[in-house]
């Protein structure tokens, strides 16, 4: 017993002193050797924990439900929405449209094709909703008299066919003066303070801000899944393929470098196509890709590892193949399977918003920067803060991971070349 | 021995190469001074780590970039130490140029032998045309006993002693002034290492060569140079000429050499010489004589004061309290 | 086996491959044969593992074709006679060596839509629109990356050195739509230099005579400048937005190898026989790296079909990639089915090509 354990512990100086020093003081240890690695690993280490926190509180950092229409469609970032104010005839004492509430509809003019309509209807439902609570008896009944400009509008305002005008005060304006007898109202009618939207809103009057910080979730999500899910298969088929080859080793090694060769993009588009849409099928798609990554990885190192030892302990006495496994192969290989794990999640999220972008991921309302990032593409002309946004998320995601796992590798599994 | 001319043509002045490593600064040459002469050949001893491949490289000015050097080298009237990168260039490979140990690490795998040469003279001598360069590199074939159809071969093609013989080929392209020879025979097996020596002979009488030995091999130096300088721990431990160095060593460690040096009349109940202790420290050197940790004629003196490089024969100079007025203060009262 | 376009592609293209092999054999040392012969033979059981995987995807996994196509409205009768058409009804074993043996002879069946013409036939209408972009890409990524990484190694832990690191890291964490997306924003929408999407201009488009279908050859051919200079035009931001994605690896490549040259013995002899830097550097320590970084093009060969597809969507650019995610939405399997198929046969194949011009280049293997 003696004789091969004497013989076994022959591995490398660094090996036995992986066993003396755990591997979080060697991390810290290698701050003085490894200089700006070191200072990468921690940079991205906080950058990733910061979109942990992002995923797991959405809550606390997006200002909106992101399925939520919460303002008008195709807002700028930082734009004010625009404010419609009613034009009435000057003296008639209306104020605003609550003024307007009473027994009779009102016939009240607009643009054809105006967001004025939408804004409208909300301002009606709104007010007649508190005049209901208010047991006011009366509400407000309108009935829109379509123009197809402005000026007609107004025109038609003065000739008294409409009570009242409601339409953008920056389109209003500069024509009154051509009316005197009109005046515009100071409040919008809307009533509340407008503001404006951080990102800016997509076609579907949601907030940009809010739909990219609730789909940090989904995408790390599906990136952890898939990335586990391929290293649940790939570690264990790789130990097991390194430690006893043979004929169906062999075969498998051969489909695994098949697999590994073929464009992974494809190789999950075709899954997905006849699995169909859903985030399940997407996460068994993408670990698919991966799976032969880590048996190549783990496999070599298995193999590498495994002739050592035979050759050192060459009276192997009993000692099981299994213990053999996890105490001497498996350590060698975490490090290195810890930096394929990091690529493997920023490369899962990548290939994710690939599906969706495609139309093959998802379903589509779901907050995820992929299908943000298809959507934007329709109004490319019109709304480039649809496409830009999401897509910055999705670099600085994917970075954080790369780098992490980059540096990581540099730590973990010294090159002695960098010298 | 054809020393036509006696001119001094490279004087090393007062020369220190410290580097950073991890550990600390690593002094591997300390103030090293020395003349060589045109037309000699000094042969440069020591063993591994003692700073000879440093001072050759330092010659060159081929020293990585984590390293101070201070001192002057006089070549030719000019201190190399203050070209400019451009100006060193033009010296390297045509002024003075390196042999280098191993041969099949030293010559490009992706480029044919020939062009080495060609690529060498073209670069120094603009105007020559590729059939011109090619013409001289197949003389230089010839005169070193290689086949001229080896010169479109690459490198792994060759043997060992060809690949050293195009490597000398190299060197004498543009006939240097001073050729630098790093542990050129080292990787070679005994007997190519003979031809090469012989080969290095005839090329020194024929082209009055300068050559810098460096070797750890003393048998080498015996056969091929003029004077010997021994170093140790990165300081000169004797300079002399051959037979002086070979007949009366005075330096301990000379000696040591020397003695461990296998007899092959060895008889078996005499034993192999091995020197005592290892390679000294270079970051924290033992104080006062280096060596004297290891030296078995060690003093009181030696452990506290460096001796000074200096003539205790003429033109026989050693680095050793034996052969020094030892300072009043240290000197031991003898007992009767 | 029908003489489509298609397949006289491939046959062209299996054609050069031949030669090329043909010529390492001869030039080559028995080593080098060895492998040639080995290498060579590895591929058929790789490219039959692949279209079997292909095969066992698309028919094995739940989801049937026919419902998709015909939806909920098909009768049993219009059901059965499509199934009977698809060769569905038979014992998968069936099935699987009839799919083989249309692959071998590139039958790749027909599409389920659009007048269901052979699929091979339309993939060959789209193949140069691919080529068009995937080799200007590549060239691209190549050429910058690698003399990118080797300034890079010049200028070791200088400021350069870490930029170029940190773009070479994020290139590859940039999503290659989401890069063309922005390029189209920037250069066509709001600068207005470049247009959006497609491969040439309509109506200059009509001008041109199409020989080869990839429509800078056809333009310089025909000497159509008009031409040639809007298929450039719009072939900039496409090649730009694939190029730059792929740029990151080889200029990571290049940069350890040439750093890992550069301290070798023969660059230290070579400087000290006065060669100038410049020259070590940019030839010397160049060559000796960048022999690995045509290994490297067989492994991102993979990368660069997958960024086609993803680039082609963008631009709308009418090539095998955007066929397939056309064809996906239309529920086309066999469409779809022929499309993978095809790439998975040219990625056996390039890395085939790669593997053995590495071995030839490389004077240690070759003599």
């Amino acid at each position: 017993m003696a004789t091969a354990e004497r013989a076994i512990d022959q591995r490398p100086q660094w090996q036995r002193e992986l066993d003396q020093v755990g591997l979080l003081r060697r991390f810290l240890m290698a701050r003085r050797w490894y200089g700006a690695d070191w200072w990468f690993a921690v940079l991205s280490g906080i950058l990733l924990l910061f979109i942990f926190s992002l995923a797991i509180f959405p809550g606390l950092y997006a200002p909106y439900n992101p399925r939520a229409e919460v303002g008008p469609a195709l807002l700028a970032p930082g734009e004010l929405p625009p404010t419609f104010v009613l034009v009435t005839q000057e003296g008639s004492g209306v104020a605003s449209l609550q003024d307007l509430a009473g027994e009779e509809r009102i016939r009240i003019g607009i643009v054809r094709g105006s967001p004025a309509a939408s804004a409208l209807r909300d301002a009606e439902g709104r007010i007649n909703e508190e005049l209901r609570e208010a047991n006011a008896g009366v509400s407000l009944r309108l009935r829109n008299e379509r123009y197809d400009t402005i000026d007609e509008a107004l025109a038609g305002l003065a000739a008294g066919e409409v009570a009242v005008v409601v339409g953008l005060s920056s389109e209003i304006e500069p024509l009154l003066e051509q009316y005197p007898g009109l005046a515009m109202s100071d409040e919008s009618i809307t009533g509340q303070a407008t503001r404006s939207f951080v990102l800016g809103t997509n076609q579907l009057g949601q907030d940009v801000l809010s739909r990219i910080i609730w789909g940090t979730r989904i995408a790390l999500l599906i990136g952890f899944s898939a990335a586990v899910f391929a290293l649940a298969i790939g570690v264990p088929l790789g130990l097991i393929a390194g430690f006893w080859s043979g004929p169906i080793e062999r075969v498998l090694t051969l489909i695994m470098d098949s697999l590994y060769s073929f464009p992974g993009l494809i190789l999950a588009i075709a899954i997905t196509s006849v699995l169909g849409p859903g985030m399940f099928n997407v996460v068994i798609a993408i670990a698919t890709l991966y799976v032969p990554t880590y048996y190549r990885i783990v496999r070599g190192q298995t193999i590498s590892v495994k002739e050592e030892l035979y050759v050192e302990a060459a009276e192997s006495l009993g000692a099981k193949p299994l213990s053999i496994l996890t105490q001497y192969i498996f350590p060698n290989v975490i490090p290195s399977v810890v930096v394929i794990f990091s690529v493997n999640v920023a490369d899962a999220i990548l290939t994710e918003a690939g599906l969706s972008f495609i139309g093959l991921g998802l379903p589509p309302d779901t907050p995820d920067w992929g299908i943000d990032l298809a959507l934007g593409q329709r109004m490319l002309r019109q709304a480039w803060w649809l496409v830009t946004f999401p897509g910055l998320m999705i670099v600085i995601v994917t970075l954080g991971f790369s780098m992490l796992g980059e540096s990581l590798s540099e730590i973990l599994n010294p090159r002695l070349t960098e010298n | 021995m054809a020393n036509q001319k006696n001119g001094t043509l490279l004087t090393v002045e007062n020369l220190s190469v410290r580097y950073k490593t991890r550990a600390g600064w690593v002094s591997a040459i300390d103030n090293v001074s020395l003349e060589i002469r045109r037309g000699e050949v000094l042969g440069l001893v020591g063993e591994s780590g003692c700073g000879k491949s440093t001072l050759g490289k330092a010659l060159l000015r081929m020293l990585p970039p984590s390293s101070r050097i201070s001192g002057h080298l006089w070549f030719d009237g000019q201190d190399l130490m203050q070209l400019s990168d451009s100006e060193m260039r033009r010296i390297r490979g045509k002024r003075i140029s390196m042999v280098f140990q191993d041969p099949m690490t030293s010559l490009n795998p992706v480029q044919r032998v020939g062009d080495h040469i060609v690529e060498t003279i073209q670069t120094h001598e603009p105007k020559v045309s590729k059939e011109e360069a090619l013409e001289r590199a197949g003389e230089l074939f010839d005169r070193l006993g290689i086949s001229r159809s080896r010169l479109k071969d690459y490198p792994h093609q060759l043997s060992g002693g060809m690949r050293q013989r195009v490597m000398i080929a190299i060197a004498l392209a543009l006939k240097a002034d001073l050729i630098i020879a790093d542990e050129a025979t080292t990787s070679l097996d005994v007997i190519v290492e003979a031809q090469i020596i012989e080969l290095l002979k005839e090329l020194r009488d024929e082209f009055n060569l300068t050559i810098l030995l460096i070797t750890h091999n003393i048998g080498l130096v015996a056969e091929l140079a003029d004077r010997i300088l021994v170093m140790y721990a990165g300081q000169m431990a004797e300079l002399s000429d051959v037979y002086s160095v070979f007949k009366e060593p005075l330096h301990p460690y000379t000696q040591g050499l020397l003695n461990a040096v296998p007899n092959i009349e060895l008889d078996d109940t005499e034993e192999l010489y091995i020197m005592e202790g290892t390679t000294p420290d270079l970051i924290e050197p033992p104080p006062g004589c280096r060596f004297h940790p290891r030296c078995p004629y060690a003093m009181p003196v030696c452990s506290q004061l460096e001796p000074h490089f200096q003539p205790a024969r003429p033109e026989h100079y050693v680095h050793c309290w034996l052969h020094e007025e030892i300072p009043a203060e240290f000197r031991q009262e003898v007992s009767a | 086996m029908e003489l489509t376009p298609l397949t006289g592609i491939c046959l062209g293209s299996l054609g050069i491959v031949f030669l090329v092999l043909v010529y390492a054999f001869i030039r080559g040392s028995r080593g080098l044969r060895a492998y040639i012969v080995m290498r060579t033979l590895l591929t058929i059981p790789m490219v039959f593992i692949l279209v079997t995987i292909i095969f066992f995807v698309m028919r094995i996994i739940p989801g049937d074709p026919v419902t998709s196509q015909l939806g909920p409205r098909g009768g049993p009768e219009a059901r059965e006679r499509m199934t009977r058409e698809l060769g569905l009804d038979r014992p998968i074993l069936v099935q699987y060596v009839d799919y083989i043996t249309d692959v071998a002879r590139l039958d790749l069946g027909n599409a389920l839509v659009f007048g269901q013409r052979p699929v091979a036939d339309e993939l060959s209408e789209r193949l140069p629109a691919t080529l068009e972009l995937i080799v200007p890409s590549l060239l691209f990524a190549v050429g910058f990356g690698v003399l990118a990484g080797t300034f890079a190694a010049d200028h070791r832990k200088q400021g350069v050195d870490y930029g170029l690191r940190l773009f070479s890291i994020t290139a590859y964490s940039i999503p290659v739509f989401w890069l063309g997306l922005m390029l189209q924003v920037i250069f066509s929408l709001v600068l207005g230099w470049l247009p959006v999407a497609g491969r040439i201009d309509t109506i200059i488009g009509t001008t041109l005579q199409r020989h080869t279908n990839i429509l800078v050859l056809d333009a310089l051919i025909t000497g159509n400048w008009p031409a040639l200079w809007s298929a450039l035009k719009h072939l900039i931001l496409p090649t730009l937005s694939l190029g730059l994605i792929l740029t990151g690896v080889f200029l990571r490549l290049s940069r350890i190898n040439v750093i890992e040259t550069l301290v070798e013995d023969f660059v230290l002899a070579a400087r000290a026989r006065g060669i100038r830097d410049s020259v070590v550097v940019y030839r010397h320590a160049l060559f000796n790296a960048l022999i690995p970084i045509v290994t490297l093009i067989g492994l991102q060969f993979s990368v660069l079909l997958a960024g086609a597809v993803l680039t082609e969507t963008t631009f709308s650019w009418p090539g095998m990639g955007l066929y397939l995610v056309d064809r996906i939405g239309q529920r086309d399997y066999t469409a779809v089915q022929g499309v993978i198929t095809i790439f998975a046969l040219s990625v056996a194949i390039v890395s085939l090509l790669t593997d053995i011009v590495y071995a030839f280049l490389d004077p240690r293997v070759r003599y």
